[in-house]
C-alpha cells in the first residue's frame, strides 16, 4: 500500500494538507525588524484620536470612583445597599468578577508557557496587564469595605497594639493571602518579561527623559548571552509559581462560599468550576480588549484569526466547564433529596424573585459560547467580540445569582428579603471600568503592547528546522533580486 | 535536516509479533482466577456471623477490579480525544497507544455486566435496590389487596357527601340571599362560591387509576416506621429500569467513541489520506461532552450510589482525574515495555518522556487539588448530610489508610519524584514513578469502594470483614489476566503507531 503513494504525486505523511499545516502566528512573512517597528510605533507616535475619545471618559469615571470612596469614608460603609439579610451585595459580586478576569493574564502567561502554546506570545503582555488592572479594581471593594481604609493592614496578621488577631479560619483571611499573593507574583511575571523589551525602548527613544526612564527600568539589559540564559530561566521560575495561583486564588475564592453551610454555595464542585469560570471571563475580557487594539493599531498580522480562534475555543471549552458545574448543583439538589439544596435551586431557577438573574445567566454564560461549535463564528470578529461581551455580562450574573439571590432566601422565611444596589454602588463599580480603561489605555500609550522579544521567538527565522526555512530564504532571496 | 527524523522512513509502522507465551498465561490466570471467583462467589450464599454474604462481600472485590480497570481505559480515551481536541502533534506516536488502551472499556465493561444483571451482586452492592424493592412489594401488596378500586370508592363516597353537603348549603344560601340586606347579600354569595371551589377541589380529584396508584405508593414510602423519604424523592433517578436503561447509555457511548477514533487511526495507516486525521479531529471535539456526561453519571451510578444518601458535586471530576492519571502511568510503563523488547525504538525519544512525564506531574497535583477540595469542603462545613462518607474513611483503620494510601502516597511522594525535570527522561525513574502511582491508584479505588463493604461504624468498631481481601485479589487478578491478555491481542491488531499520521513528522522529532 505504502509504495502505492510514493509512485504519485501525494506526499506520504501530508504535513501541508488543508487543516493538517500548523498556520503561521506571524503572518506576511514580516521581518524582525518589522515586528520591533509596529509594536514601538504605538509608543512612539502619536496615538490615535479614538484614544483620547476613550482616555478622557475613562478618567473622568475613575475621578468619579475616587469621589465615590470619598463618600464611602467620609459618610460610613452604609451607603452601600447591602444590609441584612443580604450581607453581601455587589460590592462581592463586583470583587469576584474583578478577580475572575484577572485569571486570563496568568493562563496565558504561565500555563499556556509551559505547555508551550507559543500563540500566546501575541496576547500574553496585554492579558497580564489586563491582569493587574483587574486585580487593582478587585482589591478596592474588600479593601474599602472595612469602611476606615487606612485601617485595612488589619487583614493582615500583624502584632498591633489593640491586640487583634486574625481568625486564620476563615476563607477571608485566605483570601486576602491568596490575592496579594497573586498580584506580586503577577506584577514580578508582567515585568520580568518587559525588561528586554524596555531596553529595546530605551534603544529606540530619542527624548531624553524617555531614554531615562525606560534605560531605569531595562535594568541595564545589553541582550548578551548570560543575560538571556538567566533571564530565561527567571521567567521559567515564575511561571512555575505562577500556576498553582491560577487554581489557588480563585479556588480559595470559592472557598468564601463553599466553606458555609448556605445551601447553594456549600458544594464541592464549587474550587474548580470558579477557576473554569474565572478563565472563562478572563478571556472574554481579552477579547474585548484585543480584538479593538488589533484593528486599531492595525497588529492583524501578529494576532491574526488564528489567535482569536484559539481563544474562541478556550472560552467555548471552559463556557461548557461551567454549564457542567450548574448542571452537577442542579442534579445534585434533586439527587441529594435534601430539603434545603431543594428548596434553594427551586428558588433559583422557578420561584424566586431572581430568576431571571439565572436564566441571563445561563443563557450567557452555557448557551452564548455554543456558536463557537462553527469555525464560521471564531472567524467573524464581529461574533466573537458580541459573544465575548454576553459573556463578560453572563460572568457578572453568575456571581449576583451566586451571592445575594441566595442571600435573599434564607432559612427562615421572616428574614426573606429583597436587595437592591444603592446609587453609590452603582457608580462604584462604573468607576472601576473607568479606572481599568485608564490603565489599560496607559499602558497602551507607554509600554509595548505585545511582547516583542517573545514575537521574534516564534517568527520562522529563528527556528534552525522550521521546515519553510529554506522555502522562506529562496521567496526573500527572489524578492530582494527584484527590487 | 541532518539529525531530523523523516516520517516516511517510518511509513510501515511496526506490528507487534509474539507474546504468545505471556497471552496464553494471562488469559489462563484470569480465566483460572475467574472460575475460582465464580466458584465461590455462587457457593457463598450462606449468612455469616456479622450480617454479610460471601457472595455479598465479593460482588465489592468484583467491582472494585471491574473500576480499577475502567479507569485506566476511561483514561486512554480521555488522552485520545484530548490530543485531538487541543489539536496537538507532540504526541502522535504514542496516540496509537492510548486508543489501545481506551479500547479496552469495551472487554471491562462487558465484564462488569454481571455486576448490574446478577441480584446477589446487585443487591449487596446498591443498598437502594433491595430497599426499593421491598418497598414496591408493598406497593404491590396494597395493590393485590384491593387498595385502588377501596381508595377510589372512598374518594367517591366523599364526593357525594361532599356534593349533597353542598347542595343543602347553596338551597339554604339562596334563599338566604333571597331574604337579605345587599351588604350581607354580596357576603352570603362569597361564601357560596368559596364553598363552590371547596367543593370542586375534592370533585376534581384524579380518580384515574395511576394517580390513585401513586397515592399509595407515596403513603408506603413515606411510612414513618417502614418508609423511605430518600427513596421516594430520588425514585425518578434511582430505580431499576432507568438505572440498567442508562447503564446500556454508557456502554454505547463510551465504547463507540473510542471505536470510531480508533477506527479512523487504523484507516489512516492503510492510505495516509488527511481526510482521516480531520475527521478524527472533528468527532474527538463532539464527543467530549458525551464522554463527560457519561463518566460522570457511570460512576454516580456504581460508587456514589454505593451510599444513596450521600452525593458530592466534585465525583464525577474526582474519578476523572484519578482515570486521566493513572492511564498516563500506565501508558508510560507499556511505551517501556515495548521498548525494552525492541519495539519502537527509533520512534519514542525521551522529549516524550518528559512530555509524558509533566503530564503525569500536571495530574498528580489536578488529582490531589479534587481530592482535598472534595474533602475539605465537606470536613469543614460539617453537615451530616455529607459527612458520612469521610466519617467511615476517617476513623480507626481507614483513617490510616486515607493518610498514608492517599495523602503521603498518592500526593506527595510522586508530587516530590516528578517535580525534578530532567530526571523525567530516565526511563528507571519515570517508570518507577508511574508504577507507584498504579499502584496508589489501586489504594484509592479501593479506598472508595471497599469501607462500604464493612461492617458499619456503630457495629463494634470492626471496619473490614476479616479475610475477604483475599476475594479482592482474587477478582484483581481474575479482571488483570483477561485485561493483559485483550491488550496483547489488541496491541497485534494494527501498528504501534500510526505510521500514515499526517503530522508523524512532527511528534518524531518534537523538542521541548
Amino acid at each position: 500500500m505504502a509504495s502505492d503513494a510514493s509512485t504519485t504525486d501525494q506526499p506520504i505523511h501530508p504535513s501541508e494538507a488543508e487543516g493538517v499545516a500548523r498556520e503561521p502566528l506571524v503572518l506576511n512573512n514580516r521581518s524582525m525588524a518589522w515586528v520591533t517597528d509596529r509594536i514601538c510605533g504605538i509608543v512612539e507616535n502619536r496615538q490615535p484620536l479614538i484614544w483620547w475619545v476613550l482616555f478622557i471618559p475613562s478618567v473622568l469615571l475613575a475621578g468619579l470612583l475616587g469621589g465615590t470612596l470619598v463618600y464611602l469614608v467620609s459618610t460610613g460603609v452604609g451607603v452601600w445597599g447591602n444590609n441584612q439579610p443580604v450581607a453581601w451585595g455587589w460590592a462581592i459580586v463586583n470583587f469576584v468578577f474583578w478577580i475572575g478576569i484577572g485569571h486570563a493574564g496568568t493562563l496565558i502567561s504561565a500555563i499556556l508557557f509551559l505547555t508551550r502554546q507559543k500563540w500566546r506570545t501575541s496576547v500574553n503582555r496585554a492579558s497580564e496587564a489586563m491582569t493587574l488592572f483587574a486585580v487593582v479594581c478587585a482589591g478596592i471593594y474588600p479593601g474599602f469595605h472595612v469602611g476606615r481604609f487606612w485601617m485595612v493592614w488589619f487583614l493582615a496578621p500583624i502584632p498591633n497594639a489593640n491586640a487583634i488577631w486574625q481568625n486564620f479560619k476563615s476563607p477571608l483571611l485566605w483570601d486576602v493571602f491568596a490575592v496579594s499573593t497573586y498580584f506580586t507574583v503577577s506584577v514580578l511575571f508582567w515585568y520580568v518579561g518587559l525588561i528586554p523589551d524596555l531596553a529595546t525602548l530605551r534603544d529606540r527613544a530619542k527624548a531624553k527623559l524617555a531614554k531615562v526612564l525606560y534605560g531605569l527600568f531595562a535594568l541595564g539589559w545589553r541582550g548578551g548571552n548570560r543575560q538571556w540564559r538567566h533571564y530565561e530561566m527567571a521567567y521559567l521560575i515564575l511561571a512555575g509559581i505562577s500556576t498553582p495561583l491560577v487554581l489557588s486564588v480563585h479556588s480559595v475564592v470559592s472557598f468564601d462560599f463553599a466553606t458555609s453551610i448556605v445551601p447553594g454555595w456549600h458544594t464541592t464542585i464549587f474550587p474548580p468550576y470558579f477557576v473554569a469560570g474565572a478563565v472563562f471571563g478572563g478571556f472574554a475580557m481579552v477579547l474585548t480588549l484585543m480584538l479593538p487594539v488589533r484593528k486599531l493599531y492595525g497588529l492583524e498580522d501578529m494576532i491574526t484569526h488564528k489567535h482569536v480562534d484559539n481563544m474562541a475555543k478556550i472560552i467555548l471549552l471552559t463556557g461548557t466547564i461551567v454549564g457542567y458545574a450548574y448542571i452537577m448543583e442542579l442534579f445534585i439538589s434533586y439527587y441529594s433529596a435534601s430539603k434545603y439544596e431543594g428548596d434553594a435551586f427551586h428558588l433559583r431557577i422557578l420561584s424566586g424573585p431572581y430568576t431571571w438573574a439565572y436564566y441571563c445567566m445561563f443563557f450567557c454564560n452555557v448557551i452564548s459560547p455554543q456558536v463557537f461549535w462553527f469555525k464560521k463564528a471564531r472567524l467573524n470578529l464581529w461574533v466573537v467580540f458580541i459573544v465575548a461581551n454576553i459573556v463578560n455580562c453572563g460572568m457578572w450574573f453568575e456571581r449576583f445569582v451566586i451571592i445575594p439571590t441566595t442571600l435573599a432566601r434564607d432559612f427562615l422565611p421572616g428574614q426573606w428579603g429583597y436587595y437592591s444596589p444603592s446609587i453609590t454602588e452603582k457608580l462604584m463599580f462604573l468607576g472601576t471600568f473607568g479606572l481599568f480603561m485608564m490603565l489599560f489605555l496607559l499602558f497602551i500609550r507607554f509600554l509595548p503592547v505585545i511582547a516583542i522579544a517573545e514575537v521574534k521567538g516564534v517568527l520562522p527565522e529563528n527556528d534552525p528546522h522550521h521546515p519553510d526555512w529554506v522555502k522562506l530564504k529562496e521567496k526573500r532571496r527572489a524578492a530582494a533580486a527584484a527590487e | 535536516m541532518a539529525g531530523l527524523k523523516d516520517a516516511d522512513d517510518f511509513r510501515d509502522g511496526e506490528h507487534f509479533k509474539g507474546g504468545g507465551l505471556l497471552k496464553f498465561l494471562l488469559l489462563g490466570g484470569g480465566v483460572l482466577f475467574a472460575i475460582i471467583f465464580i466458584v465461590l462467589a455462587a457457593t457463598g450464599g450462606a449468612e455469616q456471623e456479622g450480617g454479610y454474604s460471601r457472595s455479598g462481600a465479593m460482588a465489592y472485590s468484583w467491582l472494585f477490579a471491574i473500576v480499577f480497570f475502567l479507569t485506566l481505559s476511561i483514561g486512554g480515551i480521555f488522552w485520545t480525544l484530548l490530543h485531538h481536541a487541543s489539536n496537538s502533534g507532540w504526541g502522535i506516536v504514542v496516540r496509537r497507544m492510548m486508543e489501545n488502551i481506551g479500547t479496552m472499556v469495551l472487554f471491562v465493561l462487558i465484564l462488569g455486566i454481571p455486576l448490574v444483571t446478577v441480584p446477589t451482586f446487585k443487591e449487596a452492592l446498591w443498598e437502594w435496590i433491595p430497599l426499593k424493592a421491598a418497598l414496591d412489594e408493598k406497593v404491590d401488596a396494597r395493590y393485590e389487596e384491593g387498595a385502588v378500586a377501596k381508595l377510589k370508592g372512598e374518594y367517591e363516597a366523599g364526593q357525594k357527601t361532599a356534593q349533597s353537603e353542598f347542595d343543602a348549603f347553596k338551597a339554604q344560601n339562596l334563599a338566604d340571599q333571597a331574604k337579605a340586606r345587599p351588604g350581607a347579600k354580596m357576603a352570603l354569595s362569597d361564601q357560596l362560591a368559596k364553598q363552590e371551589a371547596d367543593l370542586a377541589k375534592v370533585t376534581e380529584h384524579d380518580l384515574s387509576e395511576g394517580a390513585l396508584k401513586e397515592e399509595i405508593a407515596k403513603e408506603v414510602y413515606l411510612d414513618h416506621h417502614d418508609g423511605n423519604y430518600m427513596l421516594w424523592k430520588k425514585r425518578g433517578y434511582l430505580n431499576e429500569g432507568a438505572w440498567t436503561f442508562r447503564f446500556v447509555l454508557y456502554f454505547i457511548a463510551l465504547v463507540g467513541i473510542i471505536y470510531a477514533l480508533r477506527f479512523w487511526s487504523v484507516k489512516n495507516d492503510k492510505d495516509g489520506d488527511p481526510k482521516w486525521f480531520l475527521l478524527q479531529r472533528k468527532w474527538a471535539c463532539g464527543f467530549l461532552p458525551f464522554f463527560a456526561t457519561a463518566w460522570t453519571f457511570l460512576v454516580f451510578d456504581w460508587l456514589m450510589a454505593l451510599d444513596y444518601t450521600w452525593f458530592s458535586t466534585m465525583w464525577g471530576v474526582y474519578l476523572f482525574a484519578g482515570s486521566a492519571l493513572n492511564s498516563m502511568a500506565l501508558l508510560i510503563l507499556v511505551i517501556t515495555v515495548l521498548m525494552k523488547v525492541g519495539y519502537l525504538k527509533k520512534v519514542v525519544t525521551p522529549e516524550h518522556y518528559l512530555l509524558m512525564g509533566r503530564l503525569l506531574f500536571a495530574f498528580t497535583v489536578f488529582w490531589g487539588y479534587i481530592a482535598f477540595s472534595q474533602f475539605f469542603l465537606i470536613w469543614y462545613a460539617n453537615i451530616t448530610e455529607e459527612t458520612r462518607f469521610y466519617l467511615q474513611r476517617n476513623a480507626e483503620f481507614w483513617n490510616m489508610y486515607t493518610i498514608l494510601a492517599l495523602v503521603v502516597g498518592h500526593f506527595f511522594i510522586p508530587f516530590l519524584m516528578l517535580l525534578i525535570q530532567q530526571a523525567k527522561k530516565n526511563l528507571t525513574y519515570i517508570c518507577t514513578a508511574s508504577a507507584w502511582i498504579l499502584c496508589m491508584h489501586v489504594l484509592d479505588i479501593y479506598w472508595i469502594i471497599i469501607p462500604e463493604r464493612g461492617p458499619s461504624l456503630t457495629d463494634g468498631g470492626m471496619m473490614t470483614i476479616p479475610g475477604a481481601i483475599w476475594y479482592d485479589v482474587i477478582a484483581f487478578l481474575a479482571v488483570g489476566g483477561i485485561f493483559g491478555f485483550f491488550f496483547l491481542w489488541r496491541l497485534g491488531t494494527a501498528s504501534l503507531f500510526p505510521c500514515r499520521d499526517p503530522r508523524l513528522d512532527e511528534s518524531l522529532n518534537v523538542v521541548n
